[in-house]
């Protein structure tokens, strides 16, 4: 009953992921194309941030090196393979980025992570000009004839990430990921080899925050390298996680839906309001706010909280029916 | 040629020693994880940059509003949010200091836009030639109001009274707090000073340096890179960081091209993590 119970809601929600192209409009379908691909980037993410509990800011890497292997590959090789290839380079790219990071804890680790990241953007930006056009950007071939088809392809990709993460996260490997989280020195004594399960986990990551670049170039059509390596596409996916709640399976979906649907409305609903400058920038100090709002009163974000609040209250309701029978 | 160079690197390290000893103290001492620590340099251009077009005051008059209006933004910011958090993980201090600096670097949009401004001052394009090399009067000025600065600040926490409480807060916070120490109030001022430093920090980058809202993001990573190289709690350290960082720039910026001078910090940055996380001057004073 239980287990049939925890499917009601994703199936739910698929249904309605399923109808909605056939009543949205193009605008509408566009912004759920980037909550899908952003949510499976941060699934992705929550595997690392989330489950293993470090703090990674770079995941602009894998994004950025996923998004330029498929720009680079697709009009030689083909759609489908280019995509495989930004699957492959990007896990590839990150063995030898986690050896180094993993060295690091704490804040050491999430500076690491920016470092390689904006040592990226500055490689692809200059050194690599020949390769990336660099700030002119490059033209990248579409995955789909039609543009609205961008959105089965970021659905598929969100449902993959979330398939992947959701089986890594409740089998031995995540409970050994969370161990790690809660104390890495205890969970080491118990002999989980915690370089190598951390390890792990950032390649699995990787692998799919490589992908959902990918998608991310085909659906924009031109890049450059400030598009995908920058610092703001890692913090997008680390702050929508938060949002929605780190390690827990639905939260960066939570975030992702709420962040996208909010910073819409605001800038629609601040276009005419001449006093706050650019409505752009009002929308991104609210996300701020917004962040810091969650830290300091809801750390476990949304779906971290209710859970919390769902657990306490049926604990309250079996608790109070056991002493009524045994008194 | 060479020697020019390094002189050059020295003047605009002393600016990085200034931005990286603010952070010495809010990281290094307090060991508050403030990733908004560029953001609030940025505050320091901007407050410069408004004083000089508006009322036409020279920006190293408006150094001392510098220092107390990011003294004060400081200890607000600290009583209000991360007061809240300063016992938590390193994780929260970082986002919750990243959503500060969202927010700081976006006000800064709103009011600004996204131009990049600089400031016209008349000596700004004089040089000083000594036996061939060429010294900029306005880099000289803030080498040594820099240098200033950096032995205030020095002098404040090894040989004052307050100065003493935030060492002994960073050693061990209880023991300070049984010893009679106000350990929220210390706290909150060592915060702001580090704040306040940053921001005249961003005075005295700003008459060489342009100020947009996106500078903020640069100079956080920056004032990290210089506190890890010269070694966690040492603000001597830092400022040795800071000099070391900016002779690598200009070095790098001179004989391989501008690019590269960024390629090479962060690569200076990842092998200090790797090889000597301690830093160079690490853990010996402060």
């Amino acid at each position: 009953m239980n287990r049939i119970r925890s499917w009601i809601l994703p199936v739910l929600a698929l249904i309605v992921f399923a109808v909605i192209p056939f009543t949205a409009s193009f605008y509408y379908q566009q912004i759920f194309f980037y909550i899908f691909l952003f949510a499976g980037v941060g699934f992705a993410w929550n595997l690392v941030g989330g489950y293993a509990g470090q703090l990674s800011l770079g995941h602009a890497a894998f994004f950025g090196i996923g998004a330029y292997t498929y720009a680079l590959l697709a009009q030689h090789i083909g759609v489908w393979p280019a995509l495989l290839a930004a699957a492959v380079l990007s896990t590839v790219s990150a063995a030898p980025i986690g050896l180094i990071c993993f060295r690091l804890r704490g804040p050491y680790f999430a500076l690491a992570t920016i470092a390689v990241a904006q040592l990226l953007l500055v490689l692809a930006t200059n050194q690599f000009k020949d390769l990336t056009q660099g700030a002119a950007g490059l033209l990248v071939q579409g995955m789909v004839s039609d543009p609205s088809l961008y959105y089965w392809v970021a659905l598929g990709f969100m449902i993959l990430a979330f398939a992947i993460t959701a089986l890594l996260a409740t089998s031995k490997t995540g409970y050994y990921l969370m161990a790690i989280r809660e104390d890495e020195d205890t969970a080491q004594t118990v002999t989980i080899n915690t370089p190598l399960y951390k390890l792990y986990a950032l390649l699995v990551s990787a692998l799919l925050t490589g992908v959902g670049g990918a998608i991310f170039a085909a659906n924009l059509g031109t890049i450059q390298p400030n598009d995908v390596f920058s610092g703001a596409i890692s913090n997008q996916v680390v702050f929508l996680s938060i949002l929605g709640g780190t390690g827990t399976l639905f939260g960066p979906l939570v975030g992702a839906v709420i962040l996208e649907f909010a910073s819409d409305w605001l800038k629609n609903a601040l276009t005419g309001v001449a006093w706050l400058g650019d409505p752009n920038a009002f929308a991104f100090f609210l996300y701020g706010l917004l962040i810091v709002l969650v830290v300091m009163f809801m750390p476990a974000g949304i779906v971290g909280t209710l859970t919390k609040w769902w657990k306490g209250r049926v604990a309250r309701v079996q608790s109070q029916r056991t002493t009524a029978a045994g008194v | 040629m060479f020697l020019q160079t390094i002189i050059n690197g020295l003047l605009l390290g002393a600016l990085y020693a200034i931005v990286g000893m603010g952070l010495s103290i809010v990281f290094g001492t307090m060991r508050i994880v403030n990733f908004a620590h560029g953001q609030f340099v940025m505050v320091g251009m901007y407050i410069t940059y408004t004083l000089f077009t508006v009322f036409g005051l020279d920006p190293y008059v408006s150094a001392i509003a510098s220092f107390i209006l990011c003294f004060l933004l400081g200890m607000a910011v600290y009583r209000l949010a991360i007061h809240r958090i300063v016992r938590q993980s390193d994780m929260n201090h970082i986002l919750l200091t990243a959503g500060v600096g969202l927010m700081l670097t976006n006000l800064a949009q709103m009011v600004y836009n996204t131009n990049q401004l600089t400031i016209n001052l008349s000596y700004s394009h004089h040089d000083l030639v000594i036996g061939g090399l060429r010294i900029n009067i306005a880099y000289l000025i803030s080498f040594v109001i820099a240098s200033v600065v950096a032995a205030l600040l020095f002098w404040f926490i090894m040989k004052t009274e307050t100065g003493r409480a935030i060492r002994a807060i960073s050693q061990n916070d209880a023991a300070a707090a049984l010893s009679g120490i106000h350990v929220t109030r210390t706290t909150m001022l060592a915060f702001g000073l580090g704040i306040a430093v940053a921001g005249v920090a961003g005075t005295l980058l700003l008459p060489i340096h342009y100020v947009d809202p996106s500078v903020g993001d640069a100079f956080s990573l920056l004032a990290f890179i210089i506190v890890v190289l010269g070694g966690m709690g040492s603000i001597l350290g830092s400022a040795v960081g800071g000099l070391l960082i900016g002779v690598i720039a200009q070095l790098a910026s001179y004989y391989l091209g501008q690019s590269y001078s960024d390629v090479l910090t962060y690569i200076v940055f990842l092998l200090v993590l790797l090889f000597k996380p301690s830093g160079l001057l690490g853990r010996s004073r402060v």
